[in-house]
């Protein structure tokens, strides 16, 4: 099962990365058997090391139990959200790393501007309808 | 054209393309925006969007000479980019303000960056929902 799983979570991450600004990035799936210590419900967790371009991404029981009832779907979506985060991870670090100068959050926060209207502008010049989502999707 | 007319113009111009292009591409719950004329001549800014996480509305800033200029000229493509920069500040919500406040926490920070990464995944998300129509057309 663990296998099948992976595989699958490789092709959509491949997808993923094709379609979109995601940085290179090489994946290591970790298990865990326990559920997240502070969300039982949540299904997967990421870890990004900007500098190593290295994604650890733990997979939560939940996410086991969503994959047997075939919920493909929504776990692609789960997939989709923890990728955005590689898309954050720059700023975060800076942004919570006290000795980073303002330059570099701005450096970083502009780095994200760009990808965001990349993304809104493809959106719009394809004519896409998007599906509303909520803010804390 | 007097002022008031041109006023009007510009302001329906904004508030058109802003209900009707861009408006889709937001993320929910985003709430409303408020279109604010600033009579300034100095400068070459024409627009500015500024986001406010407290209530999901935006401010739009209209610099009215500098954008009625663009307008005169039928540099609408000009102004449309313009107003897709602006957005980005709507999907940064309330991390943008963060960032410049010295005393933020890391659970503030994180909470933040969690709200942009689904806002993000938003983007992502359709964008693979064209890829997969275009794939099934083909």
């Amino acid at each position: 099962m663990k296998k099948q799983i992976e595989a699958w979570i490789e092709i959509i991450i491949n997808k993923i990365i094709e379609s979109t600004l995601l940085p290179p990035t090489t994946f290591k799936i970790i298990w865990s058997t326990k559920p997240n210590k502070k969300d039982k419900d949540i299904e997967t967790s990421i870890q990004y090391y900007v500098n190593k371009k290295l994604a650890k991404l733990t997979i939560f029981p939940p996410f086991v139990r969503y994959w047997k009832q075939g919920k493909k779907g929504y776990l692609t979506e789960i997939l989709i959200h923890e990728l955005a985060h590689l898309h954050t991870a720059k700023l975060q670090e800076a942004a919570l790393d006290s000795k980073k100068m303002p330059k570099e959050i701005e450096e970083a926060v502009e780095q994200l501007v760009c990808i965001i209207t990349k993304y809104v502008k493809e959106i719009l010049e394809r004519k896409i309808k998007p599906k509303r989502v909520n803010f804390y999707d | 054209m007097n002022s008031k007319e041109e006023i009007t113009k510009t302001t329906s111009w904004i508030a058109e393309t802003f209900l009707k292009r861009v408006r889709m591409v937001l993320p929910f719950p985003f709430l409303d925006f408020t279109i604010r004329i600033i009579d300034s001549r100095k400068g070459n800014e024409f627009l500015r969007i500024r986001f406010n996480p407290d209530n999901y509305s935006a401010n739009i800033f209209l610099f009215h000479s500098q954008f009625l200029k663009l307008l005169k000229k039928d540099r609408k493509r000009v102004l449309e980019q313009q107003v897709i920069n602006g957005i980005s500040s709507i999907y940064l919500g309330k991390l943008k303000l963060l960032l410049t406040d010295k005393e933020r926490t890391k659970n503030q920070v994180n909470e933040a960056m969690e709200e942009l990464s689904g806002n993000l995944a938003f983007l992502i998300k359709n964008l693979l929902k064209w890829e997969r129509k275009n794939e099934k057309a083909n």
